[in-house]
């Protein structure tokens, strides 16, 4: 397994610092950034959407050729609500694969086929006025609770199973449903499942919780 | 929907388009039942939604109004299917037809309607282990997140394990034709597992036999195809070319007009 150079995942994100763009890194599951991101694999990250033509720039200069989007409109998705289209660049001139997913809003699959759907306004919100800058990675990456529900999102409509990797990234966090704010976003998402999907996160009923949720039928 | 909310868990049950706009009845998991048409939605709990669809039930049976036909008799799915067909249903007969005597409307890889016994039908060759043509159809409903594989095992565990049980459901045939209308994948695991004797089928008669199925499908195909394209070249073409001449001219005319 052959991992990219951890000093250009580095050099990415020093350019994104110091361009002043508004992003975040969406998710770095099982901590793979920067060190261990497999050669092929993609970076995940949120961009403003008034900043995007200035991203778009910056990823010209900085050598990133821009191909279409593996689940984009040109790959026969559909995005509700006004959801703007993924950007996908991929590094030229280089012996590994380096590819970088751009979103303008944090989504979900609908359940619905090969459509994508925005999340809440609230959370894309929170996205922003909450996002922290990780000084010891050096880059802009998402609050907890909002990371807490991208993995929960991603495992539920996406993938439909969570997996060690996710499990991982969510664990950590558990305490943090005892705090009212992240309940009332997850309603937003979950709706009456809430107090249940909080429940069995708390005891760690991982494996169940994907059938148990499209089976769900109290309300 | 309050603003800004969406639902990701959203789950389309039903669709069609009636006089008074699109009518769409969703599943929003964890939310609620959504009626939506038109403009207006109602919302609807899980509950409420099965007493309302119970109630439909009930009404469309006493509109019918034929004693032999009952919508529990057939799948839900295939229900709203044929839906545009009922009013013009006349007689709803039970028979035994043998397994053999099957036929099933499908299309070759060319897209051309051919008919085949059920020996050679898809899902019994994917029952023996040929999953090729079976996972490329995607014409068929099957639950949410199931495959057709997977759809396929499951009506071969239901029959090995309860036989088949005309009371859940019969094969369908229409106007005493031989075709297989609702009920492929039971006739399929039936043949697989060498059950050949008489199976109770349902047969709905329409009036003036409508919606039967042409013997040579792809003759008919052909021909329709045919007829369809040919009055397009010579009535609709010319129809849509004398039009935008029209347009154009009048196009022209403003803008010299405007020059003046």
């Amino acid at each position: 397994m052959e991992y990219i150079d951890c000093d250009i995942i580095k050099s990415f994100f020093e350019v994104l610092n110091v361009s002043g763009l508004k992003y975040a890194l969406i998710r770095n599951t099982g901590g793979e950034l920067p060190d261990r991101l497999q050669d092929g694999k993609d970076i995940d990250i949120l961009v403003n959407h008034e900043d995007i033509s200035c991203f778009m720039k910056l990823m010209k200069q900085e050598n990133f050729q821009r191909r279409v989007p593996p689940f984009g409109i040109l790959a026969g998705w559909q995005l509700a609500y006004q959801m703007h289209d993924f950007l996908f660049y991929k590094k030229r001139d280089t012996s590994y694969q380096l590819y970088i997913d751009v979103c303008q809003e944090l989504c979900c699959h609908s359940v619905m086929p090969n459509i994508w759907i925005p999340l809440d306004r609230q959370i894309q919100e929170d996205a922003w006025i909450y996002r922290r800058f990780d000084k010891e990675k050096g880059w802009w990456c998402l609050d907890d609770r909002t990371t807490v529900i991208v993995y929960l999102v991603k495992a539920i409509f996406d993938k439909r199973q969570f997996s060690p990797g996710y499990i991982e990234s969510i664990e950590p966090r558990i305490s943090l449903l005892d705090d009212p704010i992240l309940e009332e976003r997850l309603r937003l998402v979950f709706f009456r499942y809430t107090d249940r999907l909080m429940e069995m996160l708390r005891k760690g009923n991982f494996d169940r919780i994907v059938a148990d949720y499209y089976g769900f039928m109290n309300y | 929907m309050e603003e800004g909310m969406s639902n990701p868990g959203v789950i389309l049950l039903a669709k069609t388009k009636t006089a008074w706009g699109e009518f769409l009845i969703e599943d929003n998991l964890g939310e609620a039942v959504h009626l939506h048409l038109g403009e207006i939605r109602a919302d609807l709990t899980i509950d409420d939604f099965r007493q309302m669809a119970e109630q439909c039930t009930e009404i469309l049976d006493n509109f019918i109004s034929l004693q032999e036909f009952s919508c529990k008799e057939l799948n839900p799915v295939f229900l709203s299917q044929i839906a545009h067909m009922l009013p013009d249903l006349e007689e709803v007969q039970k028979r035994q037809m043998e397994l053999h005597r099957f036929r099933i409307q499908t299309k070759n890889k060319y897209g051309i309607p051919v008919i085949q016994k059920v020996k050679d039908s898809r899902i019994l060759k994917a029952l023996q282990g040929d999953h090729r043509e079976d996972d490329g159809f995607s014409q068929q409903e099957n639950h949410i997140f199931q495959s057709n594989a997977e759809r396929t095992a499951e009506n071969l565990r239901i029959i090995e394990a309860e036989g088949y049980d005309p009371d859940k459901g019969m094969i369908v045939i229409f106007n005493g034709q031989e075709f297989i209308r609702d009920g492929q994948h039971r006739a399929a695991a039936l043949y697989f597992l060498g059950k050949n004797d008489p199976v109770e089928t349902l047969d709905l008669v329409f009036r003036d036999r409508r919606y039967s199925l042409p013997r040579h499908p792809a003759i008919h195909f052909f021909l329709c195809w045919n007829l369809k394209k040919v009055k397009k070249a010579l009535l609709v073409l010319p129809a849509q070319a004398w039009k935008k001449r029209r347009k154009v001219q009048r196009i022209c005319f403003r803008m010299l007009h405007s020059v003046r």
